[in-house]
């Protein structure tokens, strides 16, 4: 079998060594400096010009005095649709992206030149951090457009030097094409699409670590630890975690490094709180609540302590990598996917996490939410993964009984498991469908 | 060792259809078939003249599919005959899985298909029992 040469380039690898290793002091004071022209600058947009009347930003003696700024929410930058919170005459304005938010209007952020060129380089820092460097063959198998995660990706990889093939989503017959012929590297994708991609090569007949396959950015989907796992041994490649999302610019607000124990979240772009969603009040490293960010260094829409809706918490330790910049977990989930069932909170990360354990459970599931009768009908369908089935129906139903166990071992409602064949689940080109909740319609 | 193909199939309506659909488009024969159910799902058995040729196909149709040893065993076509042969394993203690059978009808005789968790043991204990095991050649050539 070719050996594949993961270890030799994952020696220490920055894009950016003084700004990703900066003492904290100057690096929280850099924040404050950019803190303070951040807020000056948004006095330019509709939105914030009658919001910051009380505020006072030359006065602010340290990062914390951002808690006296009201927070921006979603619902904000929607009622403010569609120039409210640009600071730059329009000209300036080079890029227009907008969030894959499905309900209610589409949330649109503006980039000027400065934007997208400190982006791009935010993005090149989290690819060099993995250990991906000039040379290596990069397919981006996300979806380009409106989306951030295709372009963002796409310049970072281009800045980096990488030979970037922009497949996009989908076609997956010919994204394995280009792999093999191309010996695609490096790619970028969502969870659930690296997984599809791995068991169509094994339905032509490919063994997936037979690719040259050695580095693997997921994102765009919480996911968890398990699945990581499940994908990195299915491609023997080295898998790491990214996080972002459209109003932020998209991808490379945080990242992995090689460590793979939190994603470090770039502060001299980004102030980062962590609150409890309900009472807003700030929380502590160690303590999960919803992560609250600001933008520091976007010109034409900067945004102040936007409610990201999105949950985790910050890791507190020295990273043995070096970078100062701080850490945070894993996105649990987000505030709005937490199901409620039978009285019980249960978020879909956790049952995730159980069903990407058993070898026997292929990479697609859905949790579905029914109403029977007075209680809530509480199901976890899974598909099965086709090489680990013997034809022993007793194992299976065996098999259901240890999955449940295990779930309502963790979040104490006991599911139903379902298993299905292969392929039965919707294969999603964007964000899976992870939950379906009938409860309201019966 | 009789090998039988075991897909895993969900209850739905039409799935049976599609499922021996693919045998007929392969072109495989069956022998015999039995479907071993549980609410949503279940595992459809099917004993057929070629099964490596059944197999792939299933695989290819890109169905969740295994091939299992079993064990097919001849006995005449009377009364109580099963039950004879059957109180043979129960004095020994074997553990039957699930269990089907048919008629050959040129011969007078039934075949008896088992599913055991060791299949090549209980066939020495019945053919020193005088029992004749139907190997892979007989079967698929009927």
């Amino acid at each position: 079998m070719p050996f594949k040469s993961h270890f030799l380039f994952l020696s220490m690898a920055f894009w950016d060594r003084k700004i990703e290793t900066l003492p904290r002091k100057e690096l929280e004071e850099l924040q404050l400096k950019r803190l303070r022209d951040t807020v000056s600058r948004c006095r330019r947009s509709i939105f914030y010009k009658n919001r910051l009347t009380d505020i006072e930003e030359t006065g602010f003696t340290k990062v914390e005095d951002i808690e006296a700024i009201p927070f921006t929410t979603k619902n904000d930058l929607r009622t403010n649709y569609d120039y409210g919170l640009v600071c730059v005459p329009r000209e300036d304005i080079i890029r227009l992206h907008a969030s894959s938010g499905t309900t209610g209007k589409a949330t649109v952020i503006f980039h000027s030149r400065h934007d997208i060129d400190a982006w791009t380089d935010l993005l090149a820092r989290c690819i060099a951090m993995t250990g991906a460097r000039k040379g290596d063959v990069f397919q981006n198998m996300i979806s380009y457009g409106l989306f951030t995660g295709g372009l963002g990706f796409h310049y970072g990889a281009e800045r980096v030097g990488m030979m970037v093939i922009p497949s996009g989503i989908g076609n997956t017959k010919r994204q394995i094409q280009l792999m093999k012929d191309f010996h695609t590297s490096v790619f970028h994708a969502t969870p659930s699409y690296a997984l599809h991609v791995s068991e169509e090569m094994v339905m032509e007949g490919f063994d997936p670590k037979e690719f040259d396959l050695r580095i693997g950015f997921v994102g765009a989907e919480p996911h968890s630890e398990q699945t990581r796992k499940k994908i990195e041994n299915i491609y023997d490649m080295n898998v790491f975690n990214s996080y972002g999302m459209s109003e932020l610019n998209g991808p490379g607000v945080a990242f992995e490094c090689e460590e793979k124990n939190g994603m470090h979240f770039w502060e001299d772009n980004y102030i980062l709180e962590v609150i409890n969603p309900k009472t807003c009040e700030r929380l502590g490293p160690g303590e999960e609540g919803e992560l609250v960010v600001t933008t520091i260094n976007r010109q034409a829409m900067p945004i102040l302590r936007y409610r990201t809706g999105d949950l985790a918490k910050i890791i507190d330790d020295k990273c043995p990598c070096g970078r100062t910049h701080v850490k945070i977990s894993r996105i649990k989930g987000r505030c709005d996917d937490m199901m409620i069932v039978r009285g019980v909170n249960v978020y879909p990360s956790q049952i995730e996490d159980i069903l990407m354990a058993f070898p026997e459970v292929a990479t697609n599931y859905q949790i579905h939410l029914e109403r029977d009768g007075a209680l809530d009908a509480f199901i976890v369908k899974a598909e099965l993964y086709p090489k680990m089935f013997d034809g022993d129906l007793n194992k299976l139903k065996k098999l259901e009984g240890e999955i449940a166990k295990a779930i309502a071992d963790e979040v104490v409602v006991r599911p139903k498991i379902q298993f299905l064949e292969p392929g039965t689940l919707p294969r999603t080109e964007g964000k899976a469908i992870r939950v379906v909740d009938k409860r309201g319609e019966m | 060792m009789v090998k039988q193909i075991n897909v895993f199939s969900e209850n739905k309506p039409g799935k049976l259809e599609k499922v021996t659909k693919i045998l007929a488009d392969a072109c495989v024969n069956l022998r015999a078939m039995k479907i071993s159910s549980s609410d949503a799902y279940g595992v459809i058995k099917f004993l057929v003249d070629d099964p490596e040729k059944g197999f792939d196909a299933f695989k290819k149709a890109g169905m969740t599919v295994s091939l299992k040893d079993i064990l097919v065993v001849e006995v005449s076509d009377r009364p109580g005959a099963l039950n004879q042969m059957l109180s043979l394993l129960a004095k020994n203690a074997v553990n039957i899985e699930d269990c089907y059978g048919f008629v050959i009808e040129d011969e007078k005789k039934a075949a008896i298909v088992l599913e055991l968790d060791d299949p090549v043991g209980v066939g020495k204990l019945l053919e020193k029992n005088k029992y004749t095991i139907i190997g892979s050649s007989r079967l698929y050539d009927l």
